[in-house]
């Protein structure tokens, strides 16, 4: 009990922004439902609600898949006026939030192919987006990762491929479940959304269990 | 000991509830997870780092400013009326390409036709066995089938499983004998009650579906009713009608019986392919896995005594699973045709 209060809480890192943008008022899934079908019925106030909570998580999220901040303002407003005026065909969901990610995604990739014919090769298009990584800087009055650990997670986050990084971004930044991961990588089964966020962190296992099993045995003798 | 501690770190940082506790520690959460601590004292350090390692995950945030957003919200609203170009798209498809469209609709369903024919087809191969009146479907292990009888019932046969029945039935009853397990979606017939006779217990319907299951050894036999209403007769003992979400367990060598209510997502998800467990230890397991896939299992070095498993897995294949495991438990597998060795 001490033990937790005494916990530092990080606000610097991506989760405090996080809480902050969608936190105050975290709507359980029914009311998400129902602010959905409020918006496909036409509802303006619903569209307005949607697009300000939405928009800067939507914004962050095209901006981890390019460096092309410019592209992805743009992507992002096509997309706001698409789901406007298709509202009436959009279907149903209780998550809106995995929803718009699914979509948006799949407008930033054909957009960003379409740029690509035309700049050639050398392009915004980078797969090896979502840099994750563990901070330094945050200070901790009980600090359990020693610098060594923490330099050898990186490494392997870095070694992360993409789809694990992303799903890894899903899962930890934005607080998405399983199954709603799932739903954005078209996956049939839930499973394999666990499997992939599971083999992302079996790849940060391997990098790190030697020195896990370093330290144990320093600790028994 | 320090096998499971080292694993603990990673169990948590795959939990969802476990993170998102480190972001927002409030509430009862705060109570489960200091809870939690308590029961889990020797593995504190694996708790804090896992709680830091959440915390230090750190990606650059992009955001627009208050005045981006405004602005951007007034333009998607201005284009209202005038129908946007790039948003009506997808009516530009030439004539030509939706009739592609249309055309791999159609070899779409053709090839679904044509699969359906090969998968049923085995099936139908089972039914002929026995000449007589009577036709026999036997599953092994790692075989699970689909038999529909000549009044359109449907049933389920499970893995290490086998149903007997009359070539055509007559005009007054409907009867099978089942070994095993078996789930039946019967096809109303108030004339004709429709019987699975498992042992010494017959189960009578007039339509409905309901699992059966009866245990090799003990003779056991547990019937499970979904929907409609059974009759169970047990010789020497009352009749019983079951409603759905009832189960009756009869034990043969005592004689006895006793209903409750039963979960029937749990009882019925093996004929939809979906092996689900509870709180399962590791014999259980692998003896369940062993019977799904039919394959054996060697498994060397020491077994954790305290594993309970709970999972859900549709149509997966069992690499799938072990690897799942392998991710959680410190457990290597190889699979080698019909054998697995599993090493801890």
């Amino acid at each position: 009990m001490y033990l937790l209060d005494s916990l530092p809480k990080t606000s610097k890192t991506a989760n405090g922004l996080n809480t902050e943008r969608s936190g105050k008022k975290v709507p359980i899934s029914s009311s998400e439902k129902e602010l959905w079908d409020l918006f496909r019925k036409g509802d303006e106030n619903a569209f307005v609600i949607i697009y300000k909570k939405y928009a800067n998580i939507l914004f962050n999220f095209g901006c981890q898949l390019t460096a092309d901040h410019s592209l992805v303002k743009d992507c992002l407003q096509d997309f706001f006026i698409y789901i406007r005026q298709k509202r009436e065909r959009l279907g149903p969901t209780d998550a809106i939030k995995p929803y718009l990610f699914k979509s948006f995604k799949r407008r930033i990739l054909a957009d960003l192919k379409k740029q690509n014919k035309q700049i050639v090769k050398e392009s915004a298009f980078d797969f090896r987006k979502f840099p994750v990584e563990l901070s330094y800087e945050t200070v901790y009055i009980n600090q359990q990762l020693e610098k060594e650990q923490i330099f050898r997670l990186n490494e392997a986050l870095r070694q992360l491929d993409p789809k694990e990084r992303e799903a890894i971004y899903y899962f930890y930044f934005e607080g998405l479940s399983y199954d709603q991961i799932a739903v954005i990588f078209d996956f049939s089964h839930v499973s394999s959304a666990r499997r992939l966020v599971y083999r992302g962190l079996a790849h940060l296992r391997k990098y790190f269990v030697l020195y896990l099993l370093l330290t144990f045995s320093e600790f028994r003798s | 000991m320090s096998k499971d501690h080292k694993h603990i770190f990673y169990q948590l940082i795959a939990r969802r509830d476990f993170v998102d506790w480190v972001h927002e520690p409030v509430g009862e959460r705060n109570s489960f997870w200091e809870k939690w601590l308590q029961e889990h004292a020797e593995q504190k350090d694996e708790f804090l780092k896992a709680k830091e390692f959440v915390e230090r995950l750190h990606l650059p945030q992009h955001t627009l400013e208050e005045d981006e957003l405004e602005d951007l919200l007034s333009r998607v609203v201005a284009v209202d009326h005038k129908l946007d170009k790039s948003a009506n798209d997808f009516q530009n498809i030439p004539h030509s390409r939706q009739w592609l469209r249309v055309a791999a609709i159609l070899l779409f369903s053709l090839m679904v036709a044509l699969l359906a024919d090969k998968v049923i087809a085995p099936f139908q191969e089972q039914t002929i066995l026995e000449e007589v009146a009577w036709k026999s479907a036997e599953n092994p292990r790692g075989r699970k089938s689909i038999i529909v009888l000549p009044d359109g019932t449907k049933v389920h046969l499970n893995y290490e499983s086998k149903l007997r029945f009359p070539e055509h039935f007559n005009t007054k009853e409907r009867e099978v004998i089942l070994e095993g397990e078996a789930f039946f979606e019967v096809t109303h017939d108030a004339s004709r009650p429709f019987t699975v006779t498992t042992g010494s217990l017959k189960t009578q319907v007039l339509g409905t579906s309901f699992n059966v299951r009866s245990d090799k050894y003990t003779s056991d036999v547990k019937v499970s009713l979904v929907t409609g209403k059974v009759k169970v007769s047990i010789p020497d003992l009352p009749d019983n009608i079951l409603v759905p979400g009832e189960e009756l367990e009869y034990q043969e060598q005592e004689k006895n019986y006793s209903k409750s209510e039963f979960d029937v997502q749990a009882v019925t998800a093996w004929k939809d392919g979906v092996i689900v467990f509870k709180d399962t230890q590791f014999e259980a397991f692998i003896e369940r896995l062993g019977k799904w896939y039919g394959v054996d299992f060697q498994v060397y070095g020491e077994t954790p005594k305290d594993w309970k498993i709970n999972g859900r897995y549709e149509n997966e294949k069992l690499e799938d699973i072990l690897t799942g495991l392998q991710f959680m438990y410190d457990v290597k597998y190889k699979i080698d045709d019909k054998n697995v060795t599993l090493k801890f």
